[in-house]
């Protein structure tokens, strides 16, 4: 009973992330077939990057909705480069530079001028994609590069591919970062109490500017993985991104009001919500609705958050 | 009310107007650029096509304020604008009478507001709570008008110029050569301005935005003054709507992208504050001529709208900062 009542109160999300996907197996039998476990993957691994990225935001409890053009950014510029005929090696180092600098410009003026991040990010979200519409000249950039294509390629049992292993071994990484180092540890502090991280002589600014560089390298490598699948970048890409890795995040269990979560609680609620994605192509509901569903979903976890948050305060 | 007398007492110095009028000085900046690069810059008819071009955006820019009033944020304006236009039209169209196709729009408005607002009051939240709600309602209100015209963009049907009044509230002018649509603009804003600098429910508004536990403490129900402002603020955008429909004839699904981020860069360059307490229609009056100017000379000036995207962010940039320099 003990172990039951912890299974549900601790690891309530990925139980619900494997209950909901044997009943979907149960009720659509293809859905349990490996080409569609591998779409679920795969389109789970771009995203979910991010929202590694995402986890640290929240955990210093800020906010940022600019990562979605940070990722059309440097996708362009990555599929820029290659097409200009450079090296891999080099075009991935730019992009991931690029993303870490986009972050921090970001971060910036959110940690040390103390502005709101909602205006911030919004406004850098809109600079950003500016910036990539205009470098491109508004139109897509496609590339079949040879480098992307074999990552493309490589799939493990014919339905784990490379990126998704990528992002759960990156999860991992970061988790034990989190959990592990005096760095992590510091940026729980910051985000569950700034004031008294900073009386305990803690550079809260510096943290939180540390946490919008690691959004920005973050939303660099999920683009280049998206380009392994789609190899072909605009700036009008990841446009819906804040719109669903933020539910993502937030389902999985961190608190947006800073220091509580973890990436593993991440990567559950990824897994929960692409599942869910995926199962409201599976029973067809119409294309328009689907971003409803998304937004109610959104909705849903943002109210019952902040409910819980402050449902003892008076006003 | 004592430092304010203190405050009225103490000798103003150049230094601390320029600071308190940034957005002043920055309109008449702006009528300079435009003055000395455009022929014809002061004539009635140009005066009045930016006025007419503002329209939408200052429309906007008041629900903005109006939720920003009360410490909030809403940036489900563009896309409560975009499914009321959908609707106004389709009702139109399904109808024959424009009369319902006003209404559901300016009630579509009104419900969405009623949402966030009780969504907002449910949360006790702020301006934070307000960003994330409003983005997870906007981008319903998106998807509902993506359903409705289902993805492609709805027409208004042909009616014989005289007999189409209508199109008269988007596109006509009275008094002189006056735009209709920034006449009924104008007016909405005198209303407001009077509602919050003059009555009670105003002052409420406006101490429940600075400091909501001493408006709680004196007695406000903040709850029920923020679900009235955001109801206040999602009838702005069915106005914003009819207008919208009025003026271009058509509309669709993506007509409100980017018209949340308008409408809080109008209000917020003309002054108002982002935290709520202090503001109103005059500063967007302001920050609405500015952002139109910034937008007419830029055109004029033959810049992409991509570059525009980056001289708008820096702008808002500018903005906040200087926010923030007015409350130190």
């Amino acid at each position: 009973m003990k172990v039951l009542k912890k299974a549900v109160t601790d690891y309530r999300i990925p139980l619900l992330a494997v209950v909901l996907f044997l009943i979907m197996a149960l009720l659509k039998s293809n859905f349990a077939s490996a080409y569609n476990v591998y779409s679920i993957a795969d389109s789970a691994a771009g995203y979910g990057i991010a929202a590694i990225g995402f986890t640290f935001i929240l955990l210093v409890g800020q906010l940022d909705i600019s990562f979605g053009s940070v990722i059309a950014l440097t996708a362009c510029v990555l599929m820029m480069m290659l097409k200009a005929g450079m090296s891999f090696a080099l075009a991935l180092a730019a992009a991931l530079v690029l993303g870490c600098v986009c972050g921090a410009i970001t971060g910036f003026f959110v940690a040390k001028f103390r502005l709101s991040p909602f205006i911030v990010t919004m406004t850098m979200q809109l600079v950003y994609k500016g910036v990539a519409l205009t470098i491109t000249n508004s139109t897509p950039v496609a590339m079949q590069h040879p480098v992307l294509k074999a990552i493309y390629n490589v799939k493990l049992l014919n339905m784990i591919p490379l990126t998704f292993l990528f992002f759960i071994a990156l999860a991992v990484l970061m988790e034990f970062v989190l959990r592990r180092t005096q760095y992590g540890r510091n940026l729980y502090l910051v985000g569950g109490n700034i004031n008294a991280a900073d009386n305990l002589g803690i550079k809260s600014g510096l943290y939180i500017w540390s946490a919008y560089a690691i959004q920005g390298l973050f939303a660099a490598i999920a683009g280049v993985a998206m380009m392994t699948r789609q190899f072909s970048a605009s700036g009008n890409l990841a446009l819906q991104g804040p719109m669903n890795v933020i539910p993502m995040v937030i389902v999985g269990g961190t608190s947006m009001a800073g220091g509580k979560g973890g990436v593993i609680k991440t990567v559950w609620g990824v897994l929960l919500m692409n599942i869910v994605f995926n199962a409201m192509t599976m029973f067809s509901i119409p294309a328009p609705l689907q971003p409803f569903v998304k937004g109610l979903i959104l909705l849903i976890v943002i109210v019952s958050d902040k409910y819980m948050e402050h449902r003892h305060e008076k006003v | 009310m004592n430092c304010e007398a203190i405050k009225r007492l103490k000798p103003q110095s150049v230094g601390d107007w320029v600071k308190n009028n940034t957005n002043i000085l920055l309109m008449l900046l702006l009528i300079v650029v435009g003055a000395l690069t455009t022929e014809n810059f002061f004539s009635a008819g140009n005066l009045f096509n930016v006025l007419r071009q503002v329209t939408i955006n200052g429309m906007l820019a008041v629900a903005c304020t109006m939720t920003l009033l009360v410490n909030g944020f809403d940036l489900s304006i563009g896309h409560t604008m975009a499914l009321g236009a959908v609707l106004c039209i389709g009702f139109e169209k399904s109808t024959g009478s424009g009369v319902i196709g006003i209404l559901v729009a300016l009630g579509a408005g009104l419900l969405m507001g009623l949402l966030n607002g009780f969504l907002m009051k449910i949360t006790r939240g702020g301006s934070g709570e307000g960003f994330m709600i409003t983005l997870a309602t906007g981008m319903m209100a998106q998807a509902l008008a993506k359903w409705y015209c289902d993805g492609s963009e709805i027409i208004r049907m042909q009616i014989p110029e005289n007999q189409d009044w209508l199109r008269f509230l988007g596109q006509g002018s009275a008094l002189g050569g006056f735009p209709v649509c920034a006449i009924i603009w104008i007016v909405i804003m005198v209303i407001l301005q009077i509602v919050i600098k003059k009555t009670i429910f105003g002052r409420q508004m406006l101490l429940s935005g600075a400091n909501k536990k001493s408006a709680f403490l004196a007695g406000i129900d903040v709850g029920k003054v923020k679900l009235i402002s955001y109801a206040v603020a999602g009838t702005c955008c069915g106005i914003a709507a009819v207008i919208y429909s009025a003026r271009f004839n058509s509309a669709s699904d993506g007509a409100g992208v980017g018209g949340d981020f308008n409408g809080a860069v109008c209000s917020i360059i003309g002054g108002n504050a982002l935290y709520g307490g202090h503001g109103g229609m005059v500063q967007v009056f302001i920050g609405s001529v500015t952002f139109g100017l910034i937008t007419n000379i830029l055109q004029l000036m033959g810049v992409t709208s991509a570059v525009q995207y980056i001289v708008q962010g820096a702008v808002l940039l500018l903005a906040i900062n200087l926010d923030r320099l007015k409350k130190r």
